[in-house]
């Protein structure tokens, strides 16, 4: 269990991914087990994999009973199909057993896991000076390689970060001391609390409390301060407490969905999605005339190549899209930006564009990955969707008009209409902020929870007052909102008696209601 | 004619001609059209409305300077003259047929009072009056009964036949109709 880290859950209690993460299966009513034992507070949730983590969302805490693991830490797995009342599980091996895990060079991880270990700190160019990150085997700035000292003559349980920090001129009261605890460093750095904490880059003596070196920005290995949280870096997360007896857990499948769930993992595992960013880089030996502007312009001109060869594979056939979606998606989003630098469109359709790509590419779960908890998991992505679109809104909008929207920023992967609406009618289940409303005329309409018809009507009725009478499409040009839903609006705040009608040839208009207060005193 | 009758500013405003879906708005203004038609009535000293023809009169329609025309619809009419029957102010001359209505600006109680009151203020007490004297007669003349409709004053006068303040002889016609009055106040 303690290999678990913390995970921050989105407002919809939805995991918040890292960058190039997807969504790979969702399957709800999961227990874990730790070891044999059953696992206190993680008894039954949402289990989540993605490209990268299998997540453990909590249906009752989530917030603080929210957990998931690396993929890469998983050794070994087993799959058991269940007996009588005993639950289909899958169990997830750490094999902490094996002290040799660093040496076992079979294992098709362990040169990505010996490589990230040894370069959990970033590394500093010795051309430029530049602090790299861990993953770029050359410089960012100047292209030079990365020193091989850094890397492969480093010994598994003695980091770079010592090697870095003591030929920086690390003060030599400072003692920073390593726990290799098998392919997880925990790295504690003895404090000296009259003068603070020295910054392994740069030798600043930083204040205790401090988790990044206030003049560098590097972490400072702190970890001792709680709810000190790191996404990004596996060996820096908040652990969950405990020590686990055992060196394996289990995930109990209660509602079915084992099997699905297992080859999708499978599948993660053999995709090892986290090596990515460095497989993509090859690592090739410094050439001289890969440096300076010469270098920048070969390296555009690579680039340019790359993508060409994206399009034509992407549209090739359809499977072929699916596996370079991410490619895909970037390159249309750069394609994006410079289209809309290049607009001469008006400032506001300008922002909404903009707007709108905010929303663009987080969207797309679809059928497959979240099975039968599909429904459930769109109307929660639906509803972060519609935090940003509704309140513009005027917190209420009609189905259809949310169908447009909403598969337009989808783009791919889109929702049948009969999806949105029972996404929607789940709203009220998942305590989300939304409610879906069917008026008198069969008009759906989803609105916030917090959306009053009194306002609306007090907002009508100002309006009206102001322009003496209105038609329907009249108030929906003026407002900017669908005449189905203006209408609606108007009927709601007729009933109220608010405002009273005038029928002739030319359509109905609507008064400021005179006639339900007003008193003739005779002649 | 005496000088015109003054609408309420009610009376200019698009909405009163169109009959309102809301039930509140609604009673209020079918109970604003009955003030109207009864003010009307009893200014003009009118005492039958024939919905077709008076659909066209000034009473419901409006046409004001900025162009903008509305008439009452017939419905609209009925449905106002259904509430004053509930009321008691006006009554359908032969229903079920909706075409013409009675109104009472006065009750045909209130008819009988009036006629009763005169008969004994001029000392016409035990004597028979017509109908017709009543109704048009020299000296009904400046009373408010002058020349109501018949059927209203047939109604008020059964009212008094039956308190037993009168008797009614029949005549060869409703206007040779011969009334005595016993001069009891009733």
């Amino acid at each position: 269990m303690d290999r678990f880290t913390r995970v921050d859950l989105t407002s919809t209690l939805r995991p918040i991914l890292g960058e190039g993460e997807t969504i790979l299966a969702i399957q709800d009513n999961v227990g874990l087990y730790d070891g044999n034992e059953k696992a206190a507070g993680y008894m039954c949730g949402k289990v989540y994999l993605t490209s990268h983590r299998i997540i453990y969302v909590d249906s009752e805490q989530p917030n603080t009973n929210s957990i998931g693991v690396e993929i890469k830490l998983i050794k070994g797995r087993e799959f058991y199909t269940g007996f009588v009342k005993s639950s289909p599980k899958i169990t997830l091996k750490f094999s902490d057993s094996n002290n040799n895990l660093y040496n076992n060079n079979s294992s098709p991880s362990t040169s990505t896991l010996s490589l990230q270990n040894t370069l959990s700190s970033t590394w500093i160019c010795t051309i430029c000076s530049y602090s790299n990150k861990p993953q770029n085997i050359k410089c960012q700035v100047c292209g030079v390689k990365r020193p091989e000292n850094l890397t492969s003559s480093t010994p598994p349980s003695a980091l770079s970060l010592t090697s870095i920090s003591f030929a920086a001129g690390t003060p030599s009261q400072q003692t920073i001391t390593h726990q290799s605890s098998f392919n997880n460093n925990i790295i504690e750095t003895s404090i000296d609390e009259s003068d603070g904490i020295a910054c392994p880059k740069c030798t600043f003596l930083n204040h205790p409390s401090m988790i990044r070196c206030e003049l560098c920005d590097a972490e400072l290995g702190t970890f001792k301060i709680d709810g000190f949280k790191n996404d990004n870096d596996v060996t820096l997360g908040n652990r969950v407490s405990g020590k686990s007896k055992e060196d394996f857990i289990k995930l109990a499948f209660r509602n079915g969905g084992v099997a699905a769930f297992y080859d999708k993992m499978k599948q993660a595992m053999n995709m090892k999605e986290w090596e990515k960013p460095e497989s993509t880089k090859s690592p090739t030996d410094f050439d001289p005339v890969r440096g300076g502007i010469s270098g920048i312009m070969r390296s555009a001109e690579k680039n340019k190549k790359e993508q060409d060869e994206y399009l034509n594979q992407a549209f090739k056939d359809i499977e072929s899209l699916k596996t370079i979606t991410e490619e895909m998606v970037k390159l249309a989003q750069s394609i994006n930006a410079r289209l809309s630098k290049e607009s001469v469109e008006s400032q506001a359709s300008a922002d909404e564009i903009s707007n709108f790509k905010t929303n663009l590419f987080k969207l797309g779960i679809t059928k497959d990955e979240a099975g039968a908890t599909y429904h459930q998991e769109l109307a929660r992505e639906l509803a972060e969707f519609l935090e940003n679109v509704l309140n513009k809104e005027d917190g209420m909008m009609s189905l259809t008009d949310i169908y447009c929207i909403f598969n337009r920023a989808r783009g791919v992967a889109l929702i049948s209409p009969n999806d949105l609406y029972k996404a929607c009618s789940l709203f009220e289940r998942l305590n989300l902020p939304f409610r879906l409303r069917k008026y008198e005329s069969g008009l759906l309409v989803v609105h916030l929870l917090a959306h009053s018809d009194d306002q609306i009507a007090q907002r009508i009725l100002e309006c009206i007052q102001s322009k003496g009478s209105l038609s329907a499409i009249e108030l929906a040009s003026i407002e900017q909102k669908s005449v189905v839903l203006v209408n609606e609006q108007l009927q709601m705040v007729e009933d109220k008696g608010l405002i009273c009608r005038d029928e002739s040839v030319e359509g109905i208009r609507y008064y400021d209601n005179l006639i339900i207060n007003y008193v003739w005193k005779g002649n | 004619m005496e000088n015109s009758f003054s609408f309420p500013s009610i009376h200019n405003f698009p909405p009163f001609y169109t009959l309102q879906p809301t039930q509140t708005t609604w009673q209020n203004q079918a109970a604003l059209w009955s003030e109207i038609i009864l003010a009307y009535y009893r200014h003009h000293k009118l005492y039958r409305l024939e919905l077709f023809e008076s659909l066209n009169s000034e009473l419901f329609n409006f046409n004001n300077n900025q162009g903008i025309k509305r008439r009452l619809r017939l419905e609209t009419l009925q449905a106002i003259i259904d509430t004053m029957v509930k009321r008691g102010t006006a009554e359908w001359e032969s229903p079920p047929k909706k075409v013409s209505a009675i109104i009472y600006w006065r009750k045909p109680e209130e008819w009988a009072n009036l006629i009763n009151n005169w008969i004994l203020e001029t000392g016409m007490s035990n004597s028979i009056v017509t109908v017709y004297e009543i109704a048009h007669g020299e000296s009904s003349e400046g009373f408010e009964f002058h020349g109501l409709d018949q059927t209203i004053l047939m109604k008020a006068l059964d009212i008094l036949v039956k308190k037993g303040v009168a008797q009614i002889f029949q005549g060869t016609s409703t206007d040779d109709m011969g009334v005595k009055f016993f001069g009891i106040n009733g």
